[in-house]
């Protein structure tokens, strides 16, 4: 067992997301930054489809009750494992009784703990990603206990360190293309959208991420239609709002572009006041 | 079947769209095409999610949206057939009574109705279920008389329960779990619209028929603990059409 001793700023339990269930309304979910999450797994010769925790800007204190093996990747939130520093994007051995903690993220928003075999709490739906309403906890919080498989002493890691590309923190490029409103929209709209430099807005999480700072675009609203994580919509106040993780199913405001899947993964790295801008491809 | 536009929708999902309207005939044909491609296209076909008059089409990464489009493309016009629909009318059991209905007597008055004549216009339809969405199992039902249709409240509940139903403009729906929301809330079923404990786990399904029947407080009482015990059977039956 590992026993949340802080839960840190936002904690969560991910994997790829729940699939099967979005004509029933609900969320996909799923670990925000996939590429992250999914190399975090691979470290460990884990399957992709196995949960990893997802750690947001300040990360919790974890006590291992047992022995473990883990790799943490993404946003560098400056591990520790009793006060000393490890590396992240490589194998790292936990002894029972260690206490997992973390700084200040200094680079991205959102790192990805993989433990060997996955994390271990309730599949609900067919996944474990956590979800309020779906799964009984909506986040991870002081005192919770989550269980681990037999970790196994001898893993052969074929890839003992994989890392990520800076340019996967600091891009500001978003990779879009064409939304199913987006020709309704004028040329000289499309144009606005194309050239404007966007800054992220402090009120974005895992539902949607608000760009604001281009004045005068207005969206329409448009019968209720499905959406997706990685649709921008552009409302009739202004207001552009693009989809993440655990988006609703449908939508009532304009799609106007849909980002690439590298694309979501590379906002979802991105906080509050981070520039950016749409590259239709 | 009317033949939808289709776009792309990003690099692994497929839209078809028919003529932008709310009405039962395109919803037919969405459900149309959605038993039937469900049918045709397998297991690269990750998701279908059908809206008032679109389809989302979702398909693992290895598939190639440029392809799969042509494929339905042309499956679509092979397809000129109607395709019969099987739909189920489910009757959703409701109490009106004041204590589960906190903006029924404001609304009948607003109207310039009684309440039991709003109940009689509430529960004389049979509503189309268009599709679910908005929460996890919430219905977009269709068919709400037009002297019931009503604004949303101006400040929104913190909190409305789980089974209660409600009137926002011109819908009527019902909250599958507790939420923050703004609807008039003019009555409570006592059934359960999502559990994650079923398979599937919600009540209703797109194409679904729906209509309310008034029920008093003590049956409501008695079917709440049926629906606990797992002794109540839902009341549905098969419509073709």
């Amino acid at each position: 067992m590992v026993e949340v001793v802080h839960r840190g700023m936002y904690s969560t339990i991910q994997d790829l997301g729940r699939f099967g269930y979005r004509n029933l309304g609900v969320p996909l979910s799923g670990a925000m930054d996939r590429i992250s999450a999914t190399l975090a797994n691979r470290i460990l010769n884990n399957s992709d489809e196995d949960a990893v925790m997802e750690i947001t800007l300040m990360g919790p204190k974890l006590r291992f009750q047992e022995d473990a093996i883990i790799a943490i990747v993404g946003a560098d939130l400056h591990p520790k494992v009793n006060d000393e520093s490890i590396e992240m994007n490589m194998m790292v051995s936990i002894s029972k009784g260690d206490l997992l903690s973390f700084g200040k993220a200094s680079v991205g928003t959102r790192a990805y703990i993989a433990v060997a075999g996955g994390w271990q709490t309730p599949l609900v739906l067919g996944s474990r990603s956590m979800y309020n309403g779906i799964t009984e906890a909506s986040a991870m919080e002081k005192g919770d206990l989550l269980a681990l498989k037999e970790q196994s002493k001898n893993i052969h890691t074929t890839q003992s360190s994989l890392q990520l590309d800076a340019s996967h923190f600091n891009t500001r490029k978003i990779s879009v293309s064409e939304g199913p409103e987006w020709q309704q929209l004028s040329t000289s709209l499309q144009q606005k959208i194309l050239k404007g430099n966007f800054s992220v807005s402090p009120q974005s999480n895992r539902m949607a991420y608000r760009l604001e700072g281009v004045e005068d675009i207005n969206g329409s609203e448009i019968i209720t239609a499905p959406v997706q994580p990685g649709t921008v919509q552009l409302t009739p106040s202004g207001d552009c709002i693009v989809l993440m993780r655990d988006a609703q199913t449908t939508g009532g405001y304009s799609r106007i572009l849909q980002l690439s899947e590298q694309a979501i993964c590379e906002l979802a790295q991105k906080r509050g006041g981070a520039n950016v801008q749409f590259e239709l491809t | 079947m009317k033949q939808p536009t289709l776009k792309s929708f990003g690099n692994s999902a497929v839209l078809l769209e028919w003529e932008n309207t709310i009405s039962n005939d395109i919803h037919k044909d969405v459900l149309r095409a959605q038993t039937f491609l469900k049918d045709v296209l397998g297991d690269q076909l990750l998701e279908i999610v059908p809206a008032y008059a679109s389809l989302g089409l979702y398909f693992n990464r290895q598939v190639s949206v440029d392809e799969v489009k042509n494929e339905i493309e042309q499956l679509l016009q092979q397809e000129s057939e109607a395709i019969a629909l099987e739909r189920e009318k489910i009757i959703i059991p409701v109490c009106y009574d004041e204590v589960f209905a906190p903006d029924i007597q404001e609304l009948a008055e607003k109207k310039n109705i009684s309440i039991d004549e709003l109940i009689t216009l509430h529960t004389q339809p049979i509503y189309t279920v268009y599709f679910l969405g908005f929460l996890p199992g919430f219905p977009y039902l269709g068919g709400l008389d037009s002297k019931l249709h009503h604004p949303r409240k101006s400040t929104p509940r913190k909190k409305v329960e789980a089974g209660s139903v409600g009137i926002a403009g011109g819908q009527t729906g019902i909250y599958p779990s507790d939420s923050p929301g703004g609807w008039n809330i003019i009555g409570r079923t006592p059934l359960s619209l999502f559990s994650v404990d079923k398979e599937p786990p919600t009540l209703l399904k797109a194409g679904d028929l729906l209509q309310f029947k008034s029920i008093s407080a003590k049956e409501y009482e008695s079917i709440v603990k049926k629906v606990r015990s797992g002794d109540y059977k839902i009341k549905k039956e098969i419509v073709h059409g």
